[in-house]
Protein backbone atom coordinates (compact mmCIF):
# COMPACT_ATOMS: atom_id res chain seq x y z
CA UNK A 1 0.00 0.00 0.00
CA UNK A 2 2.79 2.56 1.20
CA UNK A 3 4.51 1.48 -2.48
CA UNK A 4 1.56 2.48 -4.25
CA UNK A 5 1.29 5.63 -3.11
CA UNK A 6 4.54 6.25 -3.10
CA UNK A 7 4.51 5.14 -6.78
CA UNK A 8 1.17 7.42 -7.40
CA UNK A 9 3.10 10.23 -5.57
CA UNK A 10 6.24 10.29 -7.67
CA UNK A 11 4.47 9.88 -10.80
CA UNK A 12 1.53 12.43 -10.12
CA UNK A 13 2.79 14.61 -7.68
CA UNK A 14 2.25 17.75 -9.42
CA UNK A 15 -1.09 17.27 -10.10
CA UNK A 16 -1.83 16.39 -6.64
CA UNK A 17 0.38 19.67 -5.38
CA UNK A 18 -1.55 21.40 -8.60
CA UNK A 19 -5.09 20.52 -6.97
CA UNK A 20 -4.14 20.68 -3.23
CA UNK A 21 -3.08 24.11 -3.59
CA UNK A 22 -6.19 25.17 -6.17
CA UNK A 23 -8.67 23.97 -3.56
CA UNK A 24 -7.07 25.96 -1.02
CA UNK A 25 -7.12 29.17 -2.88
CA UNK A 26 -10.95 28.52 -3.86
CA UNK A 27 -11.91 28.14 0.09
CA UNK A 28 -9.63 30.91 0.79
CA UNK A 29 -12.09 32.92 -1.62
CA UNK A 30 -15.18 31.91 -0.04
CA UNK A 31 -13.47 32.37 3.45
CA UNK A 32 -12.87 36.78 2.42
CA UNK A 33 -15.73 38.04 4.75
CA UNK A 34 -14.10 35.66 7.84
CA UNK A 35 -13.68 37.64 10.74
CA UNK A 36 -9.99 36.03 11.25
CA UNK A 37 -9.27 35.86 7.74
CA UNK A 38 -10.28 39.90 7.93
CA UNK A 39 -8.07 40.52 11.04
CA UNK A 40 -5.20 39.21 9.20
CA UNK A 41 -5.52 41.10 6.03
CA UNK A 42 -5.83 44.31 8.43
CA UNK A 43 -2.68 43.48 10.29
CA UNK A 44 -0.35 42.60 7.08
CA UNK A 45 -1.61 45.68 5.44
CA UNK A 46 -1.19 47.53 8.38
CA UNK A 47 2.54 46.43 8.48
CA UNK A 48 3.32 47.10 4.75
CA UNK A 49 1.52 49.99 4.30
CA UNK A 50 4.01 52.54 5.83
CA UNK A 51 7.18 51.32 3.53
CA UNK A 52 4.28 51.57 0.47
CA UNK A 53 3.48 55.62 2.15
CA UNK A 54 6.70 56.55 2.18
CA UNK A 55 7.68 55.15 -1.61
CA UNK A 56 4.84 56.66 -2.80
CA UNK A 57 5.59 60.00 -0.88
CA UNK A 58 9.10 59.32 -2.71
CA UNK A 59 8.05 58.89 -6.60
CA UNK A 60 5.33 61.42 -6.24
CA UNK A 61 7.35 64.59 -5.34
CA UNK A 62 7.77 65.65 -9.43
CA UNK A 63 3.86 65.99 -9.79
CA UNK A 64 4.33 68.55 -7.09
CA UNK A 65 4.59 71.67 -9.05
CA UNK A 66 2.24 70.62 -11.66
CA UNK A 67 -0.55 69.57 -9.41
CA UNK A 68 0.56 73.20 -7.54
CA UNK A 69 -0.55 74.84 -10.84
CA UNK A 70 -3.31 73.42 -11.64
CA UNK A 71 -4.92 73.73 -7.83
CA UNK A 72 -4.04 77.03 -7.66
CA UNK A 73 -6.00 77.49 -10.96
CA UNK A 74 -8.90 75.49 -9.63
CA UNK A 75 -8.83 77.69 -6.36
CA UNK A 76 -9.08 80.90 -8.40
CA UNK A 77 -12.60 79.50 -10.38
CA UNK A 78 -13.91 78.45 -7.04
CA UNK A 79 -13.73 81.59 -5.23
CA UNK A 80 -15.30 83.00 -7.71
CA UNK A 81 -18.07 80.16 -7.49
CA UNK A 82 -18.05 80.70 -3.72
CA UNK A 83 -18.82 84.26 -3.75
CA UNK A 84 -21.76 84.22 -5.76
CA UNK A 85 -22.91 80.75 -4.03
CA UNK A 86 -22.47 82.77 -0.23
CA UNK A 87 -24.98 85.19 -1.71
CA UNK A 88 -26.92 82.26 -2.51
CA UNK A 89 -26.45 80.50 0.80
CA UNK A 90 -27.49 83.73 2.80
CA UNK A 91 -30.75 84.32 0.91
CA UNK A 92 -31.26 80.22 1.17
CA UNK A 93 -30.64 80.99 5.40
CA UNK A 94 -33.87 83.40 5.67
CA UNK A 95 -35.73 81.23 3.01
CA UNK A 96 -35.43 78.29 5.23
CA UNK A 97 -35.47 80.42 8.28
CA UNK A 98 -38.94 81.19 7.33
CA UNK A 99 -39.91 77.94 6.10
CA UNK A 100 -38.41 76.18 9.65
CA UNK A 101 -36.09 73.82 7.56
CA UNK A 102 -33.69 72.08 9.65
CA UNK A 103 -29.51 72.81 8.33
CA UNK A 104 -28.59 68.99 7.19
CA UNK A 105 -24.90 70.49 5.82
CA UNK A 106 -21.73 70.34 8.08
CA UNK A 107 -20.09 67.70 6.64
CA UNK A 108 -15.83 67.06 8.38
CA UNK A 109 -14.08 66.18 5.14
CA UNK A 110 -10.78 63.98 6.19
CA UNK A 111 -8.27 64.26 3.72
CA UNK A 112 -6.02 61.84 2.14
CA UNK A 113 -3.30 60.72 -0.23
CA UNK A 114 -3.41 57.51 -2.63
CA UNK A 115 -0.34 55.45 -1.36
CA UNK A 116 -1.31 52.59 -4.05
CA UNK A 117 -3.32 50.85 -6.12
CA UNK A 118 -4.38 47.38 -7.31
CA UNK A 119 -3.95 46.47 -10.90
CA UNK A 120 -7.47 44.64 -11.37
CA UNK A 121 -10.06 45.42 -13.54
CA UNK A 122 -12.58 43.58 -11.28
CA UNK A 123 -11.80 44.56 -7.70
CA UNK A 124 -10.15 47.88 -7.85
CA UNK A 125 -9.23 49.09 -4.79
CA UNK A 126 -6.68 51.90 -3.78
CA UNK A 127 -4.71 52.61 -0.04
CA UNK A 128 -4.66 55.66 1.27
CA UNK A 129 -2.70 57.11 4.29
CA UNK A 130 -5.39 58.32 6.94
CA UNK A 131 -7.14 55.43 9.07
CA UNK A 132 -8.78 55.17 12.31
CA UNK A 133 -6.71 57.48 14.19
CA UNK A 134 -7.87 60.69 12.27
CA UNK A 135 -11.78 59.02 13.04
CA UNK A 136 -12.03 56.95 9.68
CA UNK A 137 -14.57 53.61 9.74
CA UNK A 138 -15.45 51.28 7.66
CA UNK A 139 -18.10 52.33 5.38
CA UNK A 140 -17.72 55.81 4.87
CA UNK A 141 -17.78 57.53 1.57
CA UNK A 142 -14.83 58.68 0.02
CA UNK A 143 -14.90 61.40 -3.00
CA UNK A 144 -12.51 63.61 -4.77
CA UNK A 145 -13.51 67.71 -5.33
CA UNK A 146 -15.74 65.88 -8.78
CA UNK A 147 -17.75 63.04 -7.09
CA UNK A 148 -17.93 59.91 -5.42
CA UNK A 149 -14.90 57.78 -5.31
CA UNK A 150 -15.89 54.42 -3.57
CA UNK A 151 -16.50 53.50 0.00
CA UNK A 152 -13.61 53.22 2.75
CA UNK A 153 -13.60 49.19 3.63
CA UNK A 154 -10.26 47.95 5.57
CA UNK A 155 -8.86 50.38 8.49
CA UNK A 156 -6.43 50.46 10.70
CA UNK A 157 -4.46 52.82 12.94
CA UNK A 158 -3.28 54.62 10.17
CA UNK A 159 -4.32 53.14 6.79
CA UNK A 160 -7.27 52.24 5.19
CA UNK A 161 -8.56 50.32 2.02
CA UNK A 162 -11.29 51.98 -0.32
CA UNK A 163 -13.35 50.07 -2.50
CA UNK A 164 -13.60 52.04 -6.00
CA UNK A 165 -16.69 52.11 -7.66
CA UNK A 166 -15.39 50.30 -10.36
CA UNK A 167 -15.40 47.39 -7.89
CA UNK A 168 -17.91 44.48 -8.66
CA UNK A 169 -18.67 44.49 -4.59
CA UNK A 170 -19.95 47.80 -4.83
CA UNK A 171 -23.72 48.49 -5.54
CA UNK A 172 -25.07 51.49 -4.63
CA UNK A 173 -28.77 53.13 -5.16
CA UNK A 174 -28.71 56.58 -7.72
CA UNK A 175 -30.82 58.24 -9.50
CA UNK A 176 -31.38 60.95 -12.60
CA UNK A 177 -30.70 64.65 -10.65
CA UNK A 178 -33.07 65.74 -14.03
CA UNK A 179 -35.68 62.99 -14.51
CA UNK A 180 -35.21 61.56 -10.60
CA UNK A 181 -35.56 57.92 -11.80
CA UNK A 182 -33.87 55.79 -9.46
CA UNK A 183 -31.45 52.75 -9.86
CA UNK A 184 -28.48 50.66 -9.54
CA UNK A 185 -25.15 51.64 -9.84
CA UNK A 186 -22.54 49.06 -10.64
CA UNK A 187 -19.35 47.96 -12.02
CA UNK A 188 -19.28 44.94 -14.76
CA UNK A 189 -15.80 44.99 -15.33
CA UNK A 190 -15.90 47.28 -18.49
CA UNK A 191 -18.12 50.05 -17.54
CA UNK A 192 -20.16 51.97 -14.86
CA UNK A 193 -23.82 50.84 -15.28
CA UNK A 194 -26.93 52.98 -14.10
CA UNK A 195 -29.05 49.70 -13.92
CA UNK A 196 -32.59 48.42 -13.62
CA UNK A 197 -34.25 51.28 -15.05
CA UNK A 198 -38.05 50.97 -16.67
CA UNK A 199 -37.98 50.94 -20.56
CA UNK A 200 -40.10 53.70 -20.35
CA UNK A 201 -38.27 55.89 -18.01
CA UNK A 202 -36.91 59.34 -18.91
CA UNK A 203 -32.98 58.59 -18.89
CA UNK A 204 -30.90 60.35 -21.68
CA UNK A 205 -27.45 60.56 -22.44
CA UNK A 206 -25.83 63.79 -21.00
CA UNK A 207 -28.04 63.19 -17.61
CA UNK A 208 -26.37 63.79 -14.44
CA UNK A 209 -26.32 60.69 -11.79
CA UNK A 210 -25.98 61.54 -8.70
CA UNK A 211 -26.43 59.15 -5.33
CA UNK A 212 -30.43 58.25 -3.71
CA UNK A 213 -31.91 59.38 -0.65
CA UNK A 214 -32.63 56.11 -0.54
CA UNK A 215 -28.89 54.90 -0.23
CA UNK A 216 -28.24 53.40 3.02
CA UNK A 217 -24.39 54.05 2.46
CA UNK A 218 -24.22 57.95 1.53
CA UNK A 219 -25.32 60.61 3.89
CA UNK A 220 -25.64 63.02 0.66
CA UNK A 221 -26.88 63.64 -2.58
CA UNK A 222 -23.15 63.37 -4.28
CA UNK A 223 -22.45 63.38 -7.86
CA UNK A 224 -20.94 60.14 -9.99
CA UNK A 225 -21.13 60.42 -13.27
CA UNK A 226 -22.95 61.59 -16.91
CA UNK A 227 -25.32 59.29 -18.52
CA UNK A 228 -23.22 58.30 -21.37
CA UNK A 229 -25.34 55.88 -23.58
CA UNK A 230 -27.74 52.94 -23.36
CA UNK A 231 -26.25 49.83 -23.38
CA UNK A 232 -29.08 47.38 -24.17
CA UNK A 233 -31.67 49.21 -26.39
CA UNK A 234 -33.23 45.99 -27.94
CA UNK A 235 -32.79 43.26 -25.21
CA UNK A 236 -34.33 42.62 -21.96
CA UNK A 237 -37.43 44.39 -19.86
CA UNK A 238 -34.75 46.88 -18.26
CA UNK A 239 -32.50 49.28 -19.41
CA UNK A 240 -28.45 49.44 -18.53
CA UNK A 241 -26.60 52.87 -19.50
CA UNK A 242 -23.61 53.11 -19.06
CA UNK A 243 -21.72 56.63 -16.87
CA UNK A 244 -18.49 58.13 -16.91
CA UNK A 245 -17.88 59.11 -13.65
CA UNK A 246 -17.01 62.50 -12.50
CA UNK A 247 -14.45 61.58 -10.60
CA UNK A 248 -10.92 60.17 -12.28
CA UNK A 249 -10.78 56.90 -10.07
CA UNK A 250 -7.87 54.97 -11.18
CA UNK A 251 -6.14 58.07 -11.39
CA UNK A 252 -6.76 60.16 -8.37
CA UNK A 253 -3.68 60.85 -6.31
CA UNK A 254 -5.73 62.60 -3.47
CA UNK A 255 -9.20 62.08 -1.67
CA UNK A 256 -11.52 63.00 0.95
CA UNK A 257 -13.21 61.13 3.68
CA UNK A 258 -16.83 62.00 4.23
CA UNK A 259 -16.77 61.44 8.31
CA UNK A 260 -20.15 60.12 8.22
CA UNK A 261 -22.04 56.89 7.95
CA UNK A 262 -25.54 57.43 6.67
CA UNK A 263 -26.97 53.92 8.43
CA UNK A 264 -25.49 54.79 12.09
CA UNK A 265 -27.94 58.50 11.29
CA UNK A 266 -31.20 56.62 10.44
CA UNK A 267 -30.83 53.64 12.79
CA UNK A 268 -30.31 56.16 15.78
CA UNK A 269 -33.62 57.87 14.05
CA UNK A 270 -35.28 54.34 13.95
CA UNK A 271 -34.05 53.65 17.51
CA UNK A 272 -36.39 57.23 19.15
CA UNK A 273 -39.00 55.95 17.20
CA UNK A 274 -38.85 53.06 19.13
CA UNK A 275 -38.08 54.50 22.15
CA UNK A 276 -40.89 56.96 21.76
CA UNK A 277 -43.61 54.20 21.17
CA UNK A 278 -42.23 52.26 24.12
CA UNK A 279 -42.96 54.72 26.46
CA UNK B 1 20.48 24.77 -4.51
CA UNK B 2 19.17 27.11 -1.61
CA UNK B 3 19.86 29.99 -4.23
CA UNK B 4 17.33 28.48 -6.24
CA UNK B 5 14.85 29.26 -3.61
CA UNK B 6 16.58 32.71 -1.75
CA UNK B 7 16.32 34.42 -4.83
CA UNK B 8 12.91 33.98 -6.05
CA UNK B 9 11.52 34.77 -2.28
CA UNK B 10 14.14 37.74 -2.31
CA UNK B 11 12.76 39.39 -5.72
CA UNK B 12 9.05 38.75 -4.95
CA UNK B 13 8.34 41.37 -2.29
CA UNK B 14 10.13 44.06 -4.40
CA UNK B 15 8.26 43.22 -7.20
CA UNK B 16 5.00 43.32 -5.44
CA UNK B 17 5.39 46.86 -4.05
CA UNK B 18 6.55 47.84 -7.78
CA UNK B 19 3.45 46.63 -9.19
CA UNK B 20 1.07 48.49 -6.73
CA UNK B 21 3.17 51.66 -6.79
CA UNK B 22 4.41 52.19 -10.19
CA UNK B 23 2.92 49.51 -12.64
CA UNK B 24 -0.86 51.86 -12.62
CA UNK B 25 1.39 54.70 -13.90
CA UNK B 26 2.72 52.98 -17.14
CA UNK B 27 -1.24 51.28 -17.75
CA UNK B 28 -2.56 52.21 -21.03
CA UNK B 29 -6.71 52.13 -21.30
CA UNK B 30 -6.93 49.98 -18.01
CA UNK B 31 -4.11 47.51 -19.30
CA UNK B 32 -1.26 46.83 -17.20
CA UNK B 33 1.26 44.20 -17.29
CA UNK B 34 2.34 42.11 -14.22
CA UNK B 35 5.63 41.85 -13.00
CA UNK B 36 4.47 38.86 -10.30
CA UNK B 37 3.35 36.55 -13.40
CA UNK B 38 7.07 37.36 -15.22
CA UNK B 39 8.86 36.41 -12.33
CA UNK B 40 7.00 33.31 -11.89
CA UNK B 41 6.98 32.06 -15.29
CA UNK B 42 10.60 33.15 -15.29
CA UNK B 43 11.46 30.90 -11.91
CA UNK B 44 9.13 27.72 -13.09
CA UNK B 45 11.49 27.57 -16.47
CA UNK B 46 14.37 27.64 -14.68
CA UNK B 47 13.95 25.46 -11.68
CA UNK B 48 10.55 22.93 -12.81
CA UNK B 49 6.91 22.55 -12.58
CA UNK B 50 6.33 21.73 -9.29
CA UNK B 51 8.58 24.95 -8.00
CA UNK B 52 6.61 27.02 -10.33
CA UNK B 53 3.29 25.93 -8.88
CA UNK B 54 4.44 26.31 -5.24
CA UNK B 55 6.09 29.49 -5.96
CA UNK B 56 2.80 30.76 -7.97
CA UNK B 57 0.71 30.03 -4.93
CA UNK B 58 3.16 31.71 -2.88
CA UNK B 59 3.43 34.84 -5.12
CA UNK B 60 -0.32 34.73 -5.08
CA UNK B 61 -0.90 34.80 -1.53
CA UNK B 62 1.66 37.60 -1.08
CA UNK B 63 0.03 39.54 -3.93
CA UNK B 64 -3.39 39.33 -2.56
CA UNK B 65 -2.21 40.19 1.30
CA UNK B 66 -0.43 43.53 -0.13
CA UNK B 67 -2.60 45.06 -2.41
CA UNK B 68 -5.61 44.44 -0.48
CA UNK B 69 -7.87 42.52 -3.58
CA UNK B 70 -9.66 39.52 -3.23
CA UNK B 71 -7.76 37.09 -1.05
CA UNK B 72 -7.67 33.83 -3.02
CA UNK B 73 -8.15 35.30 -6.52
CA UNK B 74 -4.13 35.63 -7.33
CA UNK B 75 -3.36 32.34 -5.81
CA UNK B 76 -5.63 30.81 -7.89
CA UNK B 77 -4.14 32.03 -10.94
CA UNK B 78 -0.70 32.54 -10.19
CA UNK B 79 -0.70 28.84 -9.09
CA UNK B 80 -2.09 27.53 -12.24
CA UNK B 81 0.46 29.68 -14.22
CA UNK B 82 3.31 28.13 -12.66
CA UNK B 83 1.78 24.81 -13.32
CA UNK B 84 1.11 25.40 -17.24
CA UNK B 85 4.66 27.68 -17.70
CA UNK B 86 6.60 24.03 -16.03
CA UNK B 87 5.18 22.18 -19.00
CA UNK B 88 7.99 24.35 -20.86
CA UNK B 89 10.46 23.64 -18.62
CA UNK B 90 13.30 21.25 -19.20
CA UNK B 91 16.75 21.26 -17.54
CA UNK B 92 18.71 20.46 -20.73
CA UNK B 93 16.79 23.58 -22.57
CA UNK B 94 16.77 26.22 -19.49
CA UNK B 95 19.11 28.96 -21.52
CA UNK B 96 17.05 28.36 -24.59
CA UNK B 97 13.75 28.78 -22.72
CA UNK B 98 14.87 32.31 -21.03
CA UNK B 99 16.81 33.78 -23.35
CA UNK B 100 15.07 33.63 -26.38
CA UNK B 101 11.70 34.81 -28.05
CA UNK B 102 10.65 31.43 -25.80
CA UNK B 103 9.60 33.35 -22.71
CA UNK B 104 7.46 35.99 -24.27
CA UNK B 105 5.57 33.71 -25.27
CA UNK B 106 5.05 31.45 -22.63
CA UNK B 107 4.62 34.64 -20.63
CA UNK B 108 1.80 35.42 -23.07
CA UNK B 109 0.24 31.99 -23.00
CA UNK B 110 0.18 32.14 -18.70
CA UNK B 111 -0.62 35.34 -18.96
CA UNK B 112 -4.33 34.77 -20.85
CA UNK B 113 -4.77 31.70 -18.36
CA UNK B 114 -3.84 34.63 -15.48
CA UNK B 115 -6.21 37.38 -16.67
CA UNK B 116 -9.28 34.80 -17.38
CA UNK B 117 -8.77 32.96 -14.20
CA UNK B 118 -8.84 35.74 -12.03
CA UNK B 119 -11.48 36.83 -14.19
CA UNK B 120 -14.02 33.88 -13.38
CA UNK B 121 -12.99 33.98 -9.87
CA UNK B 122 -13.36 37.55 -8.72
CA UNK B 123 -15.50 38.75 -11.53
CA UNK B 124 -17.89 36.18 -10.92
CA UNK B 125 -21.56 37.73 -11.37
CA UNK B 126 -20.71 40.48 -13.85
CA UNK B 127 -21.96 40.32 -17.82
CA UNK B 128 -19.70 40.98 -20.40
CA UNK B 129 -19.50 39.38 -24.06
CA UNK B 130 -16.73 36.13 -24.04
CA UNK B 131 -15.26 37.92 -26.95
CA UNK B 132 -15.02 40.66 -25.27
CA UNK B 133 -13.37 39.08 -21.86
CA UNK B 134 -10.87 37.61 -24.03
CA UNK B 135 -9.71 40.25 -25.98
CA UNK B 136 -9.84 43.29 -23.21
CA UNK B 137 -9.58 41.12 -20.41
CA UNK B 138 -7.15 37.98 -21.67
CA UNK B 139 -4.77 38.69 -24.23
CA UNK B 140 -4.03 42.69 -24.15
CA UNK B 141 -3.12 42.64 -20.75
CA UNK B 142 -0.94 39.19 -21.43
CA UNK B 143 0.60 41.05 -24.67
CA UNK B 144 1.91 43.97 -22.38
CA UNK B 145 3.50 41.41 -19.79
CA UNK B 146 5.18 39.79 -22.42
CA UNK B 147 6.31 43.22 -23.81
CA UNK B 148 7.75 43.82 -20.28
CA UNK B 149 9.29 40.08 -20.26
CA UNK B 150 10.97 40.32 -23.22
CA UNK B 151 13.05 42.47 -21.15
CA UNK B 152 14.00 39.88 -18.44
CA UNK B 153 15.56 37.61 -21.36
CA UNK B 154 18.58 40.06 -21.01
CA UNK B 155 18.95 39.15 -17.15
CA UNK B 156 19.67 35.47 -17.12
CA UNK B 157 23.48 35.31 -17.28
CA UNK B 158 24.66 32.61 -19.36
CA UNK B 159 24.59 31.96 -23.27
CA UNK B 160 22.73 29.76 -25.86
CA UNK B 161 24.75 27.86 -27.87
CA UNK B 162 23.54 27.00 -31.42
Amino acid sequence: MVRLLRQIWLNFKEYIVLALLLILSLLIVSLNENKQVKSFRTFVFSTFAAPTAFFSDALSVSDLKSENLKLRLENAELMLQVNKLREYGIQNEELRFLLRFRDTSGYTLIPAGVIAKTPESFQSIININVGSSEGVVMGMPVITDLGLVGFTSNVTDNFSTVKTLKNSSVRIIVKNQRSRVEGILKWDGKNLLFTNIPKTADVKPGDRIISSELSSLLPTQLPIGIVTKLENPDSGILNEYSIKPFAEITKTDYIFILKQISGKKSNGLELNYFNLRQQ
Amino acid sequence: MKRDFIIPAVLLIPAIFIQILLIPSISLEGIFPDLVLILVVYFTLRTGQLFGTIYGFAAGFALDLLSGGLLGSSMFSKTLCGFVSGYFYNENKVLINLKTYKLPLIILMAGVINSLSIYFISGFDVKMNMVDVLISRGLLPAIYSAFIGFFAMFFHTGRVLE
